[in-house]
């Protein structure tokens, strides 16, 4: 009985899992191409891209289109505020649900400071830092 | 279980307020006396804090593995007496003592690297304080899932054991992150 319950709570907390990665990447998305929208007006870079000589389907192009324009908000160092505010504020429950399982709140911990070194975010990864050494201390609640 | 341990009748947001405020200012004071002495830390050459760092982990991640090294520790329980003083102030006063991380035990390794970064890896005064505050929500974080549903501190605790990689790999998260500040 007891083993069944675990199986099933470790199949909700993956599909908690896929969730907020799947909200992450929409917002990195969101907010990638919304703080580009302030260094370059976007209207050039799609005219730009959508030249006749590029890439075939419109649909496959879109893609990549949006890949590259998260990539100089991830480098400034924006991105990751914007995604923990995406994921944190307007999803507070969720967000909250996820230190029901310590195995979920290591894998959300090791993406943000990875995502947050990765991006040059030194104060996003000092409150990290510390929001782990504190969250650390859970076993003894 | 923290909440549930004070007087009925006052709102669980006030008293979720008074617990986050006194985990946050305790962390802070810690953070900006480990500050205090980061300038000694600043006068290392990169390699030395680096060693520094990987020393205090060593020590901290032997310390999770169960052999028997001594790091500073106080071992006593917070006094229950805090209680006394009401709700909302006795829960800041508990929160308080809690968040500074060095009234009360210290069950895990992370700290200890935490506190040898900031010795060590010497952020700004504001930098420290971000720590102190990430320091008291991490604290926070558990007690405010707890208290919005239904509690079950059994199931928590078996979580916990049953994950053996936990603590070895927030140790580890929390080095690299160390280790990315003192270089830079």
């Amino acid at each position: 009985m007891q083993v069944r319950r675990v199986r099933r709570l470790d199949l909700e907390g993956r599909q908690l899992l896929y969730q907020v990665l799947r909200d992450v990447l929409l917002a990195v998305q969101e907010h990638g191409l919304a703080l580009l929208g302030r260094v370059l007006p976007l209207e050039l870079l799609r005219g730009m891209l959508d030249q006749e000589h590029l890439p075939q389907t419109r649909e496959r192009w879109a893609v990549l289109q949006q890949g590259l324009l998260t990539v100089p908000a991830l480098v400034s160092g924006r991105l990751p505020a914007a995604v923990l505010r995406h994921v944190g504020i307007q999803q507070p429950l969720r967000a909250l649900r996820m230190v029901a399982d310590p195995r979920m709140v290591a894998v959300a911990c090791a993406m943000a400071i990875v995502a947050c070194i990765a991006a040059g975010a030194s104060w996003q990864t000092l409150l990290l830092l510390g929001g782990l050494a504190g969250y650390s201390l859970s076993g003894s609640v | 279980m923290l909440l549930s341990s004070v007087r009925r009748g006052t709102s669980r947001a006030g008293l979720l307020a008074s617990v986050a405020g006194g985990l946050v200012a305790g962390g802070c004071v810690t953070a900006t006396a480990l500050w205090l002495f980061s300038g000694f830390g600043r006068a290392l050459p990169v390699a030395g804090r680096v060693v520094g760092l990987l020393v205090v982990a060593i020590a901290a991640a032997s310390r999770d593995a169960g052999i028997d090294i001594r790091l500073p520790e106080t071992q006593r329980q917070i006094a229950s007496g805090v209680f006394d003083r009401g709700s909302h102030r006795g829960l800041a006063l508990f929160g308080l003592q809690l968040g500074t991380g060095v009234l009360t035990y210290t069950s895990a390794g992370a700290p200890y690297v935490a506190a040898a970064g900031l010795l060590l890896a010497g952020p700004s005064y504001v930098g420290a304080l971000l720590v102190g505050v990430g320091f008291g929500l991490g604290r926070l974080l558990v007690p405010v899932s707890q208290s919005l549903g239904p509690v079950d501190l059994e199931q928590w605790n078996a979580r916990w054991s049953a994950t053996p990689w936990m603590l070895p790999l927030l140790l580890l998260l929390e080095l690299v992150g160390w280790l990315w500040i003192a270089a830079r």
